[in-house]
């Protein structure tokens, strides 16, 4: 029953049963396989409402994200000083994502919002079509394949939107695959070229690059645990010395290749300063951990039940680095709800692995029949067309909605501009829309957390929770109007100040000014 | 010693501090079992709040009655002296089964720091101790019965008793029955390879079905059941009470969970045991319990200690020739050498050393050895003070912070609050209201109109006292570094 999940036997994976015949004819260029099938079904349900809705309007970051893009592609650099809020103008910024908001921008000049729905589709859909081949590579199994990857999806799927992390779980993908690669034999320059390339790219595109070291750090950990474990053996215990010693070249080379962004060293500075500040990872909500009660989170709870599962009952050995992989990544997860779709990445093959090698019979009879329906595909011109077509044709429209994001409030100020000229106080959450909406008007605060800074949140909150210093931030920054939800406490308060009145007031937000 | 150590630990440290004022409940828990001392009967309607009037139900009542018997001799230190033996024996026995399952005291001693890490975070003065303790006890029986270690004689004399206890002593009772059924589920998964299991699934159901009868033996009957259920299903209700939230990781409370949680991963790789369909089911439904409900975590901890155990020491003796077994078992034999286990004698004199300790004013008059109190850097005590002195500087009812309603509820006895932790009997509908002036968000006058509120007592930090302190028809009566008190204008 004991299943060998070790990535490095698995070399070639016997298959179960002979492969059946290729079909000829035009039959595989019209059949796609269960990998295209799976990277257009989840196109398609991005694609359309309500999800392409949920993809931008789930939090302000997607218009913040573009406008900051827009900004780059206007002036034509990269942006080094704050010149969206009033409270930071001049500010330095270290832009951790500039590449990604600069595409981001360009879909969003090609199609709006929804070139952002797009561009955020095509990412997400890649990711676990390339996860499922992948998976299909190093288990031979189709059923289990398929059911690991959409496990995975479910977990991560509450993680979907419009924003630079969607680069992260592609380049998760690829790092993962390029570990494992190196793991089962494959050369040691291969693994250098590509986690190279990979950093250039991730260091330039999301913050969350560190996640691709955490992950060589537990291979070299788990190396470490070989050459340990070989200490008796010569043979064993060379090849564990150059393993190690290749990752540790590869760790380095990395290193230097992640210095190859606008702020240099500063970045991972500002990176690890912001993680540090304990005040500002509890603030912020997707920084919290999971709530299982809240129906986002059954997916995660699937994938914590399916690895449990996995270990209780099929009891694989696994190597050092997979063990260590899984226990990390399920770390970071329960710590940061935010790192589950990492987790469901970086561990899909070591459970498939380990669900392959103990799948009963039937299993392997599902298996083979799907892969006698669908492995000897050439369909992608057929996908690439559909999928143009899709694009094409799927009605456009992509708004934020009006009973959540202060749409008309918004329509309410362009109208009446001579009314806010002064500093605005503006909701958290609804910052980043702003920006987008009323590039006109200075942001009090947005999603770049990072950027303002504890200081700056903490007054913020004081003021947005009433505390007893709450208009020591409005009289700091000079604010003159405010832009809250409707139920929110402040207006409350501003209401009893003779010096503010109500200038304008829907069920979704309410504004007040300072009186002349 | 064990149980030494952790009772006199709990005892004579500031932990009795923090036993008593984490929460204000054992106040709201004291001032119930005083009035049922007082009038020989249980709670079926609630007179503690202005707000609420209608049926309770005392789920605890008899946690209840014995906490305020304590606090009536001996005061708060009398909460602690309960809620310490409670502790001290829970892991005593806890100890004491890994010992009897043949894990070696330095392995078993470890584990036990790695529970009582994970359980700590809910040590206190509070009747959710006794299921701790129930849980544990139906737990170890269960697995020896599972084992083959104890008759079924034995369960059917000992846990429907128990289980009477429990639903009289905590509304948790019903893991009792959980715990019954997974493991009578266990046995029937298992019984398609074990013939043996089927036998043990029947008896299993059987005493599933005398301990669920066993369970009407409340003052409220099937009711009791039922409104439990009714609170877990509601979850505007239960997420009112941060406990009954999920465990967040950022908190130091939570290293003893995620402590467990990594020896139970690390041994499921290294070790592999073969694990049986009760172990997976106790496994994978605790574990799923404490990542909905962080007050789930120390059932979780009791529950999968004593498997950890047990893989470990099998791993130990299938390993005889790993090259740290031997160095092991050397640094065992001289810690188990050492070990003198502490004799009744001995157990017996401490006990009655802290209990003239606590005794001390009701034999000697004057302030006790040690004192435990509502700390006023936490707690209102001041302004209970102030009201008291001036009975007249408030009119109309109380609107009160919610985590002060249990403190107010035993220290203000006169006064009425708004709200307690008591919300399972008073329901949605006026955890809303409350919810709407405490944020405060358009409505709450309305609310206070309704309540005829006329004077708040909350945190300094708070945002109403922010809108008060800017109506003309509320005035500041007190104020210090821990609470303002406002009161209506007439």
């Amino acid at each position: 029953m004991a299943a060998n999940a070790n990535p490095s036997d698995a070399k070639l994976r016997p298959q179960p049963h002979s492969d059946p015949p290729s079909p000829g004819g035009v039959l595989p260029w019209l059949m796609p396989s269960l990998t295209q099938w799976l990277w257009l079904v989840i196109l398609l349900i991005l694609l359309a409402n309500p999800w392409r809705t949920m993809m931008v309007s789930g939090d302000g970051d997607p218009c913040m994200h573009w406008r900051v893009g827009e900004y780059m592609l206007q002036t034509g650099h990269i942006i080094r000083t704050d010149v969206f809020s009033h409270t930071r103008f001049g500010w330095p910024i270290v832009s951790k994502e500039w590449l990604s908001e600069f595409i981001f921008a360009e879909a969003g000049r090609l199609a709006g919002l929804y070139g952002l729905c797009v561009v955020a589709a095509l990412a997400i859909a890649t990711t676990f079509a390339l996860l499922h081949r992948q998976l299909l590579r190093e288990t031979g199994n189709h059923a289990v394949a398929i059911f690991v990857v959409l496990i995975a999806a479910w977990a991560a799927c509450s993680h979907w939107l419009a924003r630079p992390h969607v680069f992260s779980f592609l380049l998760a993908v690829l790092w993962g695959d390029a570990l494992r690669r190196f793991d089962r034999g494959e050369s040691a320059r291969r693994l250098a070229v590509v986690l190279g390339l990979l950093t250039l790219l991730w260091v330039n595109l999301h913050g969350a690059y560190l996640a691709g070291f955490i992950t060589l750090g537990a291979y070299w950990l788990g190396a470490v645990v070989e050459l340990v474990r070989a200490r008796t053996d010569r043979a064993r215990w060379g090849a564990a010395r150059r393993k190690l010693n290749v990752l540790t070249g590869v760790a380095l080379l990395c290193g230097l290749v992640s210095l190859l962004n606008p702020n240099s060293y500063q970045l991972h500075v500002h990176n690890l300063q912001f993680l540090r500040s304990d005040y500002l990872t509890n603030w912020l909500a997707e920084y919290a951990s999971t709530d299982f009660h809240s129906p986002d989170s059954r997916g995660f709870l699937a994938w914590l039940a399916l690895t449990f599962l996995t270990l209780a009952l099929v009891r694989p050995r696994l190597s050092p680095a997979s063990g260590i992989l899984l226990i990390a990544w399920t770390y970071f997860a329960l710590y940061l709800g935010r790192n589950v779709p990492l987790l469901a990445i970086f561990t899909a093959p070591t459970l498939a692995t380990a669900l392959a090698d103990a799948s009963p019979s039937w299993v392997h009879r599902l298996s083979d029949r799907l892969r006698e329906t669908c492995e000897e595909s050439r369909a992608w011109l057929l996908i690439g067309v559909a999928t143009v077509v899709a694009v094409a044709v799927i009605p456009r429209p992509t708004n934020m909605p009006p009973d959540k994001w202060p749409v008309e409030a918004v329509d309410y100020i362009k109208k009446h501009p001579e009314r806010f000229k002064g500093n605005m106080f503006n909701q958290y959450v609804w910052g980043g829309y702003l920006l987008h909406a009323l590039p006109e008007c200075r942001t009090f605060v947005d999603g770049r957390t990072d950027f303002y800074g504890e200081a700056l949140i903490r007054q913020f909150d004081d003021t947005s929770a009433l505390r007893t210093n709450w208009l020591q931030a409005l009289q700091q920054y000079h604010v003159s109007w405010t832009l809250l939800p409707t139920e929110h406490r402040l207006n409350l308060a501003l209401a009893l100040l003779p010096d503010w009145e109500r200038a304008y007031s829907n069920k979704v937000a309410t504004i007040y000014c300072k009186r002349p | 010693m064990i149980w030494i150590v952790l009772f006199l630990g709990l005892n004579l440290t500031s932990a009795r501090i923090v036993l008593v004022s984490a929460d204000s409940d054992p106040g709201l828990h004291r001032r119930l079992g005083e009035w049922m001392i007082q009038h020989r009967a249980v709670v079926r309607e609630d007179f503690l709040l202005h707000t609420y009037h209608g049926p309770s139900m005392a789920k605890e009542w008899l946690s209840e009655v014995l906490f305020a018997a304590a606090g009536r001799w001996f005061g708060w230190g009398g909460f602690v002296l309960l809620a310490a033996t409670l502790i001290a024996t829970c892991f005593w026995l806890l100890h004491r089964q890994l010992l009897a399952e043949g894990c070696d005291a330095v392995l078993a001693t470890g584990l036990l720091l790695a529970a009582m890490l994970a359980c700590s975070m809910h040590w206190l003065a509070r009747p959710l101790l006794f299921t701790h303790l129930l849980t544990l006890v139906f737990a170890w029986q269960l697995r020896w019965f599972q084992q083959g270690r104890v008759a079924a004689r034995r369960l059917f004399v000992l846990l429907p008793p128990l289980m009477i206890l429990w639903v009289n002593l905590h509304s948790a009772f019903m893991i009792g029955l959980a715990l019954i059924a997974i493991h009578a589920l266990g046995a029937a998964i298992d019984a398609r390879r074990h013939a043996a299991s089927r036998n043990k699934a029947m008896i299993l159901a059987a005493l599933l079905l005398i301990c669920g009868a066993a369970s009407l033996a409340n003052p409220y009957r099937w009711e009791l059941h039922a409104g439990i259920l009714d609170f877990m299903r509601s979850r505007e209700l239960s997420t009112l009470t941060t406990e009954f939230a999920s465990p967040n990781f950022h908190t130091v409370g939570m290293h003893g969970f995620l402590l467990l949680l990594f020896l139970l991963a690390a041994a499921l790789m290294i070790i592999r045991p073969k694990l049986c369909a009760t172990d997976v089911l106790l496994i994978g439904g605790w574990g799923c319990l404490a990542l909905f409900s962080a007050r789930n975590v120390p059932l979780f901890a009791l529950v999968v200690t004593p498997l950890l155990a047990q893989w470990l020491t099998q791993s130990m003796q299938a390993n005889p020739d790993s090259w740290w077994v031997p160095l092991y078992r050397e640094s065992t034999a001289r810690v188990s050498a050492a070990r003198q286990a502490v004799d009744g004698a001995t157990v017996i004199a401490v006990v009655l050393c802290m209990l003239l300790v606590v005794a001390k004013p009701k034999i000697a008059d004057g302030e006790p050895l040690l004192m435990t109190d509502f700390p006023p850097s936490r707690y209102p005590t001041a302004v209970v003070d102030y009201l008291r002195t001036h009975p007249d500087a408030v009119h109309g009812e109380m609107f009160n912070y919610f985590l002060w309603g249990g403190y107010l509820e035993f220290a203000l006895p006169e006064r009425k609050p708004f709200i307690d932790s008591h919300n399972d009997s008073y329901g949605v509908g006026l955890v809303r209201e409350f919810r709407t002036a405490n944020e405060p968000k358009p409505g709450w006058e309305a609310v206070f109109a309704k309540y005829n509120v006329g004077w708040t007592i909350l945190p300094v930090q708070h945002p109403l006292n922010r809108i008060l302190e800017l109506s003309p028809h509320w005035t500041r009566v007190f104020s210090n570094q821990q609470a303002l008190v406002f009161s209506r204008v007439l």
